[in-house]
């Protein structure tokens, strides 16, 4: 029987500090206006990791430059995805000079190079290494990540893939007191996250099946960075985790039914971390139950969303938490900006 | 096409679905060839059926039956995952209760949404008294009768009469013996239309209310309520 690629293992790191939401609230002035307090405190979040400056005199976070934040992303994201891909690699005693495909996704800082030549030299990765960056994709872009480094293992069975998702929300952060920013300031934090995948009989992740993604065009505009002429300034439409609700069967139920399977037969939901109302709206969308997404929530509640390395962490707790059984199907899915929804399906 | 089943049969009339279940002697337990055909009506109830109210019939034994033998502990865990399943169909389950309605039997017809019992007709578990539980029954009984009243009659194994049940809010229609039919009919009427989605995501909210905060509720609500307008997957 033909091998299939699978998670051997998964790091991750955090760069900053962790900052409960509580302590957010008076850092970013957010206790000024009421509605804004409500946002941080109805987030069902507890705490972040963030890159955040020293507070000024006056108790909050002061602003930071153009140049600053893009400093901020660098330098965080070198930190915390070399130390994710050292957590990843080192279980499967794995060197950075052994992985043949690399995949590094981001969409809160741009570089060029690019994330992949700077962890090359640092990191002493192989001169042939197969590389490629995926920016601006998004809170999905993990499972877009997944696919090419999946492929290049399926293709060459003793290669060994990584990927990796590092993403320094706080490098996007703007502060104006308004709702639209308060809405992602109250939500996003920082975090790697590394895959190393291989083809193996055995490890502790899933075999990979395969991937379906869709994407809801008229709703292109829902989440996107616009240009504040002098910041990127993230949004989120009010609406979007319903509209997302409303066409995650599409995706799952496609790739289900090419492997003649039915949604009971997943027996674990691995979904980004995108916010309460996304889990919610998921959750009653699909009718799986707060079990299913309880990694999802965990990792919402004890890192906020972490873009597209969110999923990876909640696969990791499914890894440690020891409970998946050889045989068991798990479906990943993230979402994100297009608006889209991808979807990989994976068997322990 | 449902699938041919050996101890059930399946009749499906328009949106309602009849099931008449022969149970194995004694009546109330289960049986490897039982739990099979239940999980084969429901996943086709899952996947092809377009029932939107399904009725069982024949949850309960004309006379009082013997004890029955433990089952095997494989079997509850199939079992409760069969009530789980039927806890998520998108359609409406009624339970037809005309005699002692004991064990298994009591555990699928207090798992259902609505309860239709002749005067009489009673409820019976007896398990605790022989050394095991009642199924998931220590669960759903205490929602519906209160944990008073659900302790005591779990503790003791005592009968009680569909006329109690019905006072308690467990059953919701009592009728004399020859009138079943005649109170199914009209307990449907009351229910029909059914949106198979709706009906589906209010049995969740109304099951988690027990045990959700309103800070939770209400995010949850809103996420359905979603779903009802745009009518999204359902399965």
């Amino acid at each position: 029987m033909k091998l299939l690629p699978r998670i051997v293992s998964i790091g991750t790191a955090n760069p900053g500090r962790r900052y409960t939401q509580a302590e957010l609230v008076s850092l970013f002035g957010a206790a000024m206006d009421r509605r804004i307090a409500m946002l941080f405190k109805n987030s069902h979040i507890e705490s972040r990791f963030l890159c955040l400056p020293e507070p000024g005199p006056d108790g909050k976070i002061p602003t930071e430059t153009p140049l600053q934040l893009a400093q901020k992303h660098r330098t965080n994201a070198l930190w915390a995805g070399a130390k994710a891909i050292g957590a990843a690699l080192e279980p499967a005693g794995l060197k950075p000079s052994d992985v043949d495909s690399f995949v590094c996704v981001t969409s809160t800082g741009f570089l060029c190079p690019s994330l992949t030549a700077w962890f090359i030299k640092e990191l002493g990765f192989r001169a042939d290494v197969h590389r490629a960056d995926i920016v601006g994709m998004g809170c999905n872009g993990g499972l877009n990540g997944l696919q090419p480094v999946v492929n290049y293992c399926a293709l060459n069975p003793q290669g060994v893939g990584l990927l990796l998702c590092v993403e320094v929300c706080t490098a996007a952060y703007v502060f104006d007191n308004t709702i639209r920013t308060a809405v992602v300031n109250s939500l996003f934090g920082d975090g790697a996250a590394a895959a190393v995948i291989a083809t193996r009989d055995q490890a502790p992740g899933p075999k990979i099946h395969g991937f379906s993604s869709h994407i809801i065009t008229d709703a292109i505009g829902a989440m996107r960075f616009d240009f504040d002429g002098e910041k990127q300034s993230f949004f989120l439409d009010r609406d979007i985790p319903y509209i997302l609700g409303q066409n995650v069967d599409k995706p799952v139920d496609k790739l289900l039914g090419k492997f003649g399977l039915k949604r009971r037969d997943i027996k674990h939901w691995v979904i980004h971390s995108g916010g309460r109302k996304v889990i919610d709206s998921i959750k009653y969308c699909l009718n799986i139950t707060a079990h299913d997404v309880r990694h999802t929530d965990g990792v919402l509640r004890d890192y906020g969303n972490l873009s597209s390395g969110s999923f990876l962490f909640s696969h990791k707790r499914l890894i440690d938490e020891g409970v998946a059984k050889p045989g068991e199907h798990i479906m990943m899915m993230t979402m994100g900006p297009g608006s889209t929804v991808e979807c990989c399906l994976g068997e322990f | 096409m449902p699938p041919a089943f050996e101890v059930l049969s399946l009749q499906e009339q328009g949106a309602v679905a009849f099931v008449d279940v022969r149970w194995p002697a004694p009546h109330g337990s289960l049986s490897e060839r039982l739990l099979a055909d239940l999980e084969a009506l429901v996943t086709h109830l899952e996947d092809e059926g377009r029932a939107s109210i399904v009725v069982f019939r024949d949850l309960s034994a004309g006379t009082t039956p013997a004890a029955a033998p433990k089952p095997e502990i494989n079997q509850c865990r199939r079992w409760e995952n069969l009530l789980v399943r039927i806890d998520r169909l998108a359609v409406v389950t009624i339970a037809v209760i005309d005699g002692t309605c004991e064990r298994f039997c009591a555990q699928l017809a207090i798992a259902c949404d609505h309860r239709v019992a002749t005067a009489r007709s009673e409820f019976y578990m007896p398990e605790v008294k022989e050394g095991y539980l009642p199924g998931m029954c220590t669960f759903r009984l205490t929602k519906f009768i209160g944990l008073a009243r659900a302790r005591r009659v779990i503790f003791t194994g005592a009968r009680f009469k569909a006329a109690q049940a019905t006072e308690w809010g467990l059953v919701d229609v009592c009728c004399d013996a020859g009138d079943a039919e005649r109170a199914l009919k009209g307990l449907i009427d009351e229910l029909s239309p059914v949106d198979r989605t709706v009906i589906q995501l209010a049995r969740r909210l109304l099951n988690e209310s027990f045990a959700t905060s309103f800070e939770d509720a209400i995010g949850n609500f809103l996420a359905a309520q979603h779903r009802c307008f745009g009518k999204g997957g359902e399965k």
